[in-house]
């Protein structure tokens, strides 16, 4: 999507004062309830329909409609509350499946505490400067020109979204005395992968008519759930590279070599390796005698990610971190090496597959994967794809957006004879030029997993 | 779509009920607040519900709008008609006019009334959203506790109680304050708050009222329209600034003759303070006033509500100058501008005019919210109407002014004045001095040129003044100022003249100065409003106590009847003065007496009763003429746009009082409402279901199946209830009809079955004939 300086300008200001704006709603409508919103509507209304004082009587409700505010505000805003806090969490957690964690509050102050509630404040759901430039919403070309210009239902859809993750509940009302502790069940629901830092749990005091509640923070310790990224669901893919199919071994091992079950023995022919020749056995016989193993073969594949954020954008990189993971999850079906290979600050290789490891822990290493707009270039990920290539049986590569830079390196691995099955997040339709390309639109991606693979 | 948390929760069983009997004592109308009551609350004894969904609610709100805009135009163009008036009429009937999406949240089956119910912008970007695939949000709210507010809110518009209506407010409210929170409330802090809060409350409301009396003291006075002919407000010493409206009040038209300077709406005799009243008395003795026009009682006639008659003056045609015509919106008790020598009326679209003793003309519950009224005028120069002859009532002053007065009459070279005194109940009289020279209309016209001549030269016509509290008015205009406005003028003509020995009224009108668009009209604005004084000249006083007549002492069951009248149909100029402490002090038989026939009857006739004879009413206006130039109104485009509106609707109003346009929109809208009616509640009818069964009844409507047991089904279901959903059809059938089941299953399921869909028709026919024997036996 081509911006203009002016217009990505005045785009990057207006992302600022809805950043503002999104802020200071979200302070108020902790702090004011729905019921006080009524009250203060209510209010206004009683105010002008009984502003002539020689024809009503009105103002005694709008005086008793002020006083229970007021009252109600300055309850609110006098309480305090001291409340230590303990999780237990879980370590992991997928993405759109809800978490269960346990609270375990303790009461500091000196005085027992009435009638508050606990409640996580959730992660920051307001989009990033480049998600609100860039990405659209689904239908937006049909909005009026003044909804299109400032976007606001672009702002407020992006928001819809939520953060990382969003607090699903409360706690129940509680009360403790001076150092009572009292166990409660919170829960969340993870809507991205990565970390999930539990440490912004707060009471909520509110008033006696539940107009307004004062906002505190508790004291404890930061907890962490790791949450794995989603996935989709794959057509049946055929990679069918040049690469013969490779030997593996049963062990959990960084080295490959011959393995299988061992068969029985044979007379030697020649070609055969000097190391399976039984030595003992030429010995007994005086024939060259060689060992013969069931065949133990399997395919190595690679999954190259694409990590940079440049002429992407966070959101296209998270969509682009979903694919290798459904790719990941799809691989440990088969009998296969699989190699996750992205760049985050130098050139990284994990593999997983028939025993050297199992695909959660590539999971977790895509799960705690992080984009990076720096200018590395794509030079690093293409030497290291380039270093594997001879015992790739064939490789995935999954880019997060598309430009000249990336049309350069994925013509490298071409070049190279890697059988390629390359896959791009892009926002909008596929440019006209691209070939060979499995073209995923960011926000209709498993529709176009199972369309366009 | 996606659904969000119910905004708000329902209010308690009762509350709205009680809030609707609530609005319904306040507003005196007890009836319908019962109704009300009985439909809210009849939810919880009946298991009648809808699903009205988002359309059901859209029609709802619509329906409320539709009830809204015909009580507006009921109310604005109507009876009504001051907008201020008509506005809080309109909107203490809120109630009422939401009653429609208010009970269809009452019985609806569903979670709340969705937000996007009252917008049709909101509406409409939600259809462009699920058009575009986006996910949309539908909010639904509870309105019950809103309603709640509405009530209350138009329970307190109109005067009423502030006792009655803070008690209501504080119970009903807090009950549904204490069962509006989410969470369960703590009750002593709930309680020590809410206490709290009335305090706050109380306080605050006392310095309300307060602060607004004192401002209301200070503001700036819009002068309001002349609407009772028994009282009109002054600005005397009270007010610093004046601001007149430019709003078109009537159009005058006259096509031949000399156009009159002043039109007249009403006239008053006695001053109150800052107040001018219009005393009435009932007429004893039979007399014929000046027109010939034999009057209802004696001496001086009131003419109460409800007698219709047109000036007439029969045989008198001859005298007839010409034709005039006045247009304007009008309202029940609308005083009508008059030129001072009118004839007849003619035309008046309504149950009858009324005329006081003073001349003062009005309208009876008109038929529409405009009218035109032709007059004919004649060629006598007085009044020839029913402003009767003065009594000397018309000669009395405030005792404040009087020593201000004498001065003023001094310093113009005037010192015979007459002599004055209190009379036994502390009321000043003047005592009229027929034996003054000043009885002399050559005399009294003099005097009366003096004074004007001496007020044109000393004094200045402004609207913004600097009156000093607390001092008597018109002595202080005439000692301490030098300009003031019409009110001055004709006050300070009014009480010098009767000062003077002159019988005097005050009059209130218009000035005819602004020419309209048509040939012969003139525009008659809140601009052109003026007061003048009315003098009797060339009278001579006369004592028409009757030797020997007995004065008529009020039986205690007249006096019941006058009382029950004056309650009654508000007939009395303000009901406070019955209950006023001097007026119970005298004996309620005293102070009515004296209300109705004026004090000098409570003596028993042993004082005369002095009228002045033989003299003519002329209206005298000591306001500098420079005063006309106050009366202009800028040509700005929001002007000329409130004329056109203004103009435009009296004479939409005037031509839709035509019998048939009338009869014609009568039997559009009354049609309309009928088969809206009809629709809503065939609607209803149709689309009714039932409280715990509305998701299985919809259920088996969406999948019915045609078939005859299917048939027998629905039919078993309305005698012996639905099919709980957890029962197989076959085990609810065992009991009622076994029989039915292999066939139902061979026909169905049997690929080779030899059974038919007409044996299953004629098997549940059978069934259902013996079930109905059953049940008869």
């Amino acid at each position: 999507m081509e911006k203009t300086w002016a217009s990505a300008t005045f785009y990057r200001w207006l992302c600022k004062i809805y950043r503002q704006g999104s802020a200071a709603g979200f302070f108020i409508k902790r702090r004011i309830t729905p019921l006080a919103w009524f009250l203060m509507g209510l209010l206004v209304l009683s105010v002008l329909m009984g502003a002539n004082l020689d024809q009503s009587v009105v103002f005694l409700f709008s005086a008793l409609l002020f006083g229970l505010l007021s009252v109600g505000f300055i309850w609110a805003f006098m309480r305090g509350g001291k409340i230590a806090i303990s999780r237990e969490v879980s370590a992991t957690g997928a993405v759109g499946e809800e978490i269960r964690y346990l609270v375990t509050a303790t009461n500091m102050g000196r005085s027992a505490l009435r009638g508050f509630y606990l409640k996580d404040s959730g992660d920051d759901p307001r989009p990033t400067e480049w998600e609100f430039i860039h990405l659209k919403e689904p239908g937006e070309g049909k909005r009026n020109p003044f909804d299109r210009f400032f976007a606001f239902y672009r702002w407020k859809w992006l928001t819809d979204r939520g953060g990382r993750w969003k607090s699903l509940n409360r706690s129940e009302v509680l009360e403790l005395r001076s150092g009572e502790s009292v166990s409660t069940r919170l829960a969340l629901m993870p809507n991205r992968r990565g970390v999930v830092a539990l440490d912004d749990l707060r009471v909520v005091l509110p008033d006696p008519f539940g107009m307004f509640q004062r906002i505190r923070r508790t004291k404890g310790e930061a907890d962490e759930i790791l949450v794995i990224p989603r996935r989709y669901r794959l057509p049946e893919v055929k990679l069918e590279g040049i690469s013969e199919l490779k030997v593996g071994g049963e062990m959990a091992s960084e080295v490959r070599g011959e393995g299988g079950e061992f068969l029985g023995l044979r007379e030697y022919h020649p070609g055969d390796p000097l190391r399976r020749i039984d030595w003992k056995a030429w010995a007994r016989t005086g024939e060259p005698i060689v060992r013969e193993f069931e065949e133990a073969r399997f395919p190595r594949y690679g999954l190259v990610l694409d990590t940079s954020l440049k002429e992407s954008g966070p959101e296209l990189f998270e969509e682009a971190v979903s694919v290798a993971a459904s790719f990941v999850s799809t691989m440990d079906r088969r009998r296969c090496l699989l190699d996750l290979m992205f760049i985050r600050d130098s050139p990284l290789v994990f593999t997983a597959g028939r025993g050297v490891a199992r695909a959660e822990g590539l999971m977790e290493v895509l799960a705690r994967v992080e984009g990076s707009d720096e200018e590395a270039g794509y030079n690093p990920l293409r030497k290291l794809v380039l270093r594997y290539a001879e015992e790739m049986t064939a490789c995935v590569v999954v880019l997060s957006g598309w430009s000249e830079e990336r049309r350069e390196f994925v013509s490298e691995l071409r070049r190279s004879g890697l059988e390629i099955r390359l896959y791009v997040i892009g926002v909008g339709e596929a440019p006209a030029d691209l070939e060979g390309v499995h073209w995923l639109r960011w926000d209709q991606v498993q529709l176009d997993l199972l369309t366009n693979s | 779509m996606r659904e969000e948390e119910v905004m708000l929760k329902a209010p308690p069983r009762l509350l709205l009920g009680l809030g609707f009997l609530f609005w319904g004592a306040m507003g005196d109308y007890p009836f319908i607040g019962l109704l009300g009551a009985v439909a809210f609350e009849a939810r919880h004894w009946t298991s009648l519900r809808w699903h009205f969904g988002e359309k059901g609610f859209v029609r709802a709100w619509q329906l409320c709008i539709v009830v809204l805009i015909i009580a507006a135009v009921r109310f604005f163009s109507s009876d009504e008609v001051e907008t201020a008036e008509a506005s809080l009429t309109l909107l203490s009937w809120l109630p009422s006019i939401f009653m429609p999406l208010g009970l269809a949240q009452q019985y609806s089956a569903d979670r709340g009334v969705p937000l996007t119910s009252f917008s049709y912008f909101a509406r409409r970007k939600i259809n462009l959203d699920r058009k575009a695939g986006r996910s949309v949000l539908i909010r639904p709210a509870q309105i019950g506790f809103p309603y709640l507010g509405i009530i209350l809110i138009s329970a307190g518009l109109g005067l009423r109680s502030f006792l009655w209506y803070g008690l209501g407010v504080v119970v009903l409210f807090g009950i549904g304050l204490y069962f509006m929170r989410e969470t369960r409330p703590r009750p002593i802090a709930w309680g020590i708050s809410y206490l709290t809060s009335l305090v706050l409350a109380l306080g605050l409301s006392w310095s309300i009222l307060h602060l607004y009396n004192k401002l209301a003291a200070t503001r700036l006075h819009q002068k309001q329209d002349i609407e009772s002919g028994r009282e009109v407000s002054t600005a005397l010493g009270q007010v610093a600034e004046i601001q007149l409206s430019p709003k078109i009040d009537w159009r005058y038209y006259q096509d031949e003759g000399k156009r009159p300077q002043r039109l007249r709406l009403a006239v008053y005799n006695e001053p109150r303070g800052t107040q001018w009243k219009a005393r009435r008395r009932l007429v004893r003795w039979k007399e014929k006033i000046y027109s010939d026009r034999d009057v209802g009682g004696d001496f001086e006639s009131l003419l109460f509500e409800g007698d219709t008659f047109f000036y007439t003056t029969e045989g008198k045609e001859a005298a007839e100058l010409h034709r005039s015509r006045v247009r304007g919106l009008v309202s029940d008790e609308s005083l009508i501008p008059i030129p001072h020598n009118v004839l007849r009326y003619e035309e008046i679209a309504a149950e009858g005019m009324n005329v006081n003793s003073q001349g003062t003309t009005r309208l009876s519950d008109p038929e529409n919210g405009a009218l035109e009224i032709e007059m004919v005028s004649g060629a006598q120069n007085r009044l020839a109407s029913a402003d009767l002859d003065p009594s000397i009532r018309d000669l009395e002053l405030p005792v404040k002014e009087i020593r201000g007065l004498d001065r003023f009459w001094k310093e113009l070279g005037v010192g015979d004045l007459p002599e004055w005194s209190r009379d036994r109940d502390g009321d000043f009289k003047r005592q009229p001095d027929w034996t003054s020279r000043r009885n002399d209309r050559g005399e009294q016209e003099i005097l009366s040129r003096m004074l004007r001549a001496y007020l044109a030269k000393h004094f200045k016509y402004s609207l913004r003044l600097n009156p000093v509290k607390n001092t008597p008015p018109v002595s202080h205009f005439l000692e301490e100022m030098d300009s003031g406005h019409c009110e001055y003028f004709a006050s300070s003509a009014a009480f010098l003249l009767r000062r003077a020995g002159i019988p005097t009224r005050y009059a209130v009108g218009y000035v005819v100065d602004e020419k309209g668009k048509e040939k012969g009209e003139w525009i008659l604005r809140g601009k052109h409003a003026h007061a003048w004084a009315q003098a009797y000249l060339g009278g001579e006083w006369v004592n028409e106590a009757r030797p020997g007549a007995q004065p008529l002492w009020l039986e205690s069951a007249y006096v019941k009847a006058w009382e029950a009248a004056y309650r009654g149909d508000g007939v009395t100029d303000s009901p406070g003065e019955l209950e006023h402490p001097s007026y119970l002090k005298r004996g309620r038989a005293e102070v009515l007496t004296r209300m109705v026939f004026g004090s000098e009857w409570i003596n028993r006739g042993k004082r005369p009763i002095w009228r002045c004879r033989g003299g003519e009413w002329v209206e005298i206006d000591m306001t500098p003429s420079d005063w006309l130039d106050f009366t202009g109104v800028q040509s700005s485009w929001r002007q000329r746009l409130s004329d056109w509106w203004q103009i435009s609707l009296a004479d939409l109003i005037v031509w839709f009082s035509g019998a048939i346009v009338s009869f014609l929109v009568k039997l559009i809208l009354f049609g309309g409402i009928f088969l809206i009616l009809v629709r809503v509640v065939l609607r209803l009818w149709t689309t009714r279901g039932e409280r715990g069964k509305e998701l299985l009844e919809s259920w088996a409507v969406r999948s019915r199946i045609d078939n005859p047991l299917a048939d027998f089904e629905r039919w078993l279901a309305k005698r012996f209830g639905l099919r709980p959903a957890s029962i197989p059809l076959s085990e609810w059938l065992r009991e009622k009809a076994p029989e039915l089941i292999p066939v139902y299953q061979e026909v169905r399921f049997d690929p080779v079955s030899k059974g038919s869909t007409q044996e299953l028709q004629r098997m549940a026919e059978r069934a259902r004939k013996r079930l109905q024997d059953r049940e008869a036996d």
